[in-house]
């Protein structure tokens, strides 16, 4: 097996056995769907679509923010101050693997965390929809979460170990509220509804809204995403490579 | 075949107006092991930097098999442990190995490198859940994953107990010592440096005070000591009262006396016929050639101040 590969195996894998991995990205929105697709009565329609569809979105999404920050974030940044980025530097691994092998494991589970969810709304919920809308939700969100994935590493540089964990979990849960993905934005006042234009959270469930609604996709949605993306991981970049020396004394 | 595996010339390295490493030059030739020692804050950790390219020196250069440290050539034939590592959560030690063979061309078997370090029965638990010591262990096995031509650790030893530690160096000897190897090394425990080591840098206030084979680095510190055992007719005063003595350590019965003309303190010994017995004449431990020639240094520096 190639390094790439198998770096990128083993990236999936401590996403999976971790702790964090399961309460974030599985046990809270899992928890939370179940909560309150009832709150409504679940035949109630929340923009144009029935609140169980439109949870199911909302929690996917908020799922895969989750995995995006929560796993990330701390990892770099425990990498990065505590010597193992170092150390990596001076095998012969290539710059750029560290990096691509975490995205391309984010991307693989995300998409385990939108089966896992899916799987709850089909079979639990009894959420119906043509097998296309199923893929095309799913696809959407599992690459649209590369937002979350990327603004994760650029906040795992940002500080160590503890600042990015707080960081974290303060920016996973603002982004989620003012995102529209706790409460819809419909029955928020006017402020709200504007400001949730500006968060990428709202913006990738809007998305999977509009594939489900029959509504043609805004692209307004996706330059905004496109815009954080590029926007996350140009300052990622910049974080990165910023001299960075630091006497130590032995 | 390079002639040199590390090559050091008018490295200097400043943060601000500190010389952390100032006008360093050396050659280190291939299968030899060389001790880099210091007191604190002599620059040893930001001379190794440089030399694993993970700093750029301010002024001179780093070679390292006739490459830059950060070239590819020069990393593929590098096996470091570096001091502070926090391993990788979630990962099991068979595949943080299988993870660092992948990096390179020609590594060596799981099973020997697990077996080199003494961690077969641990290859399945997961690697930031072991003990300090078994930790470090498993970074020599990653550090010797590919097969490295030159082996650099910086305190390798730190964390260990004793047991570990004389087991370490064991393990370390009989796969480096067979002439393929090179080995640079830093470490606080004199003893480990001077069973070890063919050659010893002393580094201190960010430049070379000293360097040579062990003998060669205790001939320059000129310490020799004349040892004995008191016996009940042999006061101080008497001993105080020999020629040449520079200074003398009392532990129980046993007599150690620094000097730099040994000769002259035996005769005197014998010709004044003082009580005692056992004597030994000798150049002292790697530790007492470390104190008299950092403290060597200092008075260089003292009397270059004063004048």
């Amino acid at each position: 097996m190639s390094s790439w590969f198998l770096e990128w195996r083993i990236e999936v894998l401590r996403n999976v056995r971790n702790r964090r991995f399961f309460i974030f990205t599985l046990l809270f929105p899992v928890g939370f769907y179940l909560l309150y697709v009832h709150l409504y009565g679940r035949h109630a329609q929340v923009g144009g679509i029935e609140w169980s569809k439109y949870f199911l979105i909302s929690m996917s999404v908020f799922g895969v923010v989750g995995t995006g920050l929560n796993g990330n974030a701390v990892r770099v940044a425990i990498e990065r101050t505590q010597g193992w980025t170092s150390w990596m530097l001076t095998t012969p691994r290539p710059a750029t693997q560290a990096v691509t092998t975490k995205i391309a494991a984010n991307v693989v589970v995300n998409a385990i965390a939108i089966g896992i969810m899916f799987v709850v709304g089909a079979f639990v919920e009894h959420v119906q929809m043509p097998a296309g809308e199923w893929i095309a939700c799913g696809a959407a969100t599992v690459f649209g979460a590369l937002v979350f994935t990327a603004l994760g590493i650029l906040i795992g540089h940002v500080g160590g170990r503890e600042a990015a964990q707080i960081l974290a979990s303060i920016v996973y849960f603002l982004i989620s509220i003012a995102g529209g993905l706790w409460i819809p934005i419909q029955i928020l006042p006017p402020f709200f509804q504007h400001l949730a234009l500006w968060m990428p959270t709202y913006r990738l469930a809007d998305i999977a809204w509009s594939l489900i609604g029959q509504r043609t996709v805004q692209w307004s949605d996706v330059a905004v995403l496109l815009a954080y993306l590029i926007g996350f991981v140009l300052l990622a970049a910049w974080v990165s490579t910023r001299p960075r020396e630091v006497r130590s004394v032995a | 075949m390079v002639s040199t595996a590390i090559s050091v010339e008018h490295v200097s390295k400043r943060f601000g107006a500190v010389h952390a490493v100032d006008d360093v030059t050396f050659d280190v030739a291939p299968g030899t092991i060389v001790a880099l020692l210091g007191p604190n804050g002599a620059g040893k950790t930001t001379l190794i930097s440089m030399i694993l390219g993970l700093a750029q020196p301010t002024t001179g250069s780093v070679r390292v098999f006739g490459h830059r440290p950060r070239d590819r050539a020069a990393r593929e034939q590098l096996g470091v442990m570096l001091q502070h590592v926090t391993l990788p959560q979630s990962v099991k030690v068979k595949e943080l190995l299988a993870w660092f063979r992948s990096f390179y061309p020609h590594p060596l078997a799981v099973d020997h490198l697990l077996q080199m370090a003494g961690i077969e029965h641990l290859a399945e638990r997961e690697a930031v859940k072991l003990s300090g010591g078994e930790q470090r262990r498993l970074q020599f096995a990653l550090a010797m994953a590919g097969d490295p031509a030159l082996l650099v650790l910086d305190e390798p030893t730190t964390g260990m107990d004793v047991e570990s530690r004389r087991a370490f160096w064991d393990s370390l000897r009989s796969f480096v010592h067979d002439g393929r190897r090179t080995l640079l090394l830093t470490t606080h425990h004199l003893e480990e440096a001077e069973s070890v080591a063919d050659r010893i840098i002393l580094l201190k206030g960010g430049r070379v005070i000293a360097d040579g084979s062990l003998a060669e680095i205790k001939a320059q510190a000129g310490n020799r000591y004349v040892s004995f055992i008191a016996g009940p007719r042999c006061s101080n005063e008497q001993i105080a009262e020999l020629p040449h003595v520079r200074q003398v350590r009392y532990s129980g019965r046993h007599v150690r006396i620094e000097t730099d003309r040994p000769d002259d303190v035996l005769r005197a010994i014998i010709l004044r016929d003082l009580d005692a017995s056992s004597f030994e004449v000798s150049q002292g431990a790697l530790e007492d050639a470390f104190v008299a020639l950092t403290e060597l240094d200092d008075g260089v520096e003292r009397r270059g101040v004063s004048r």
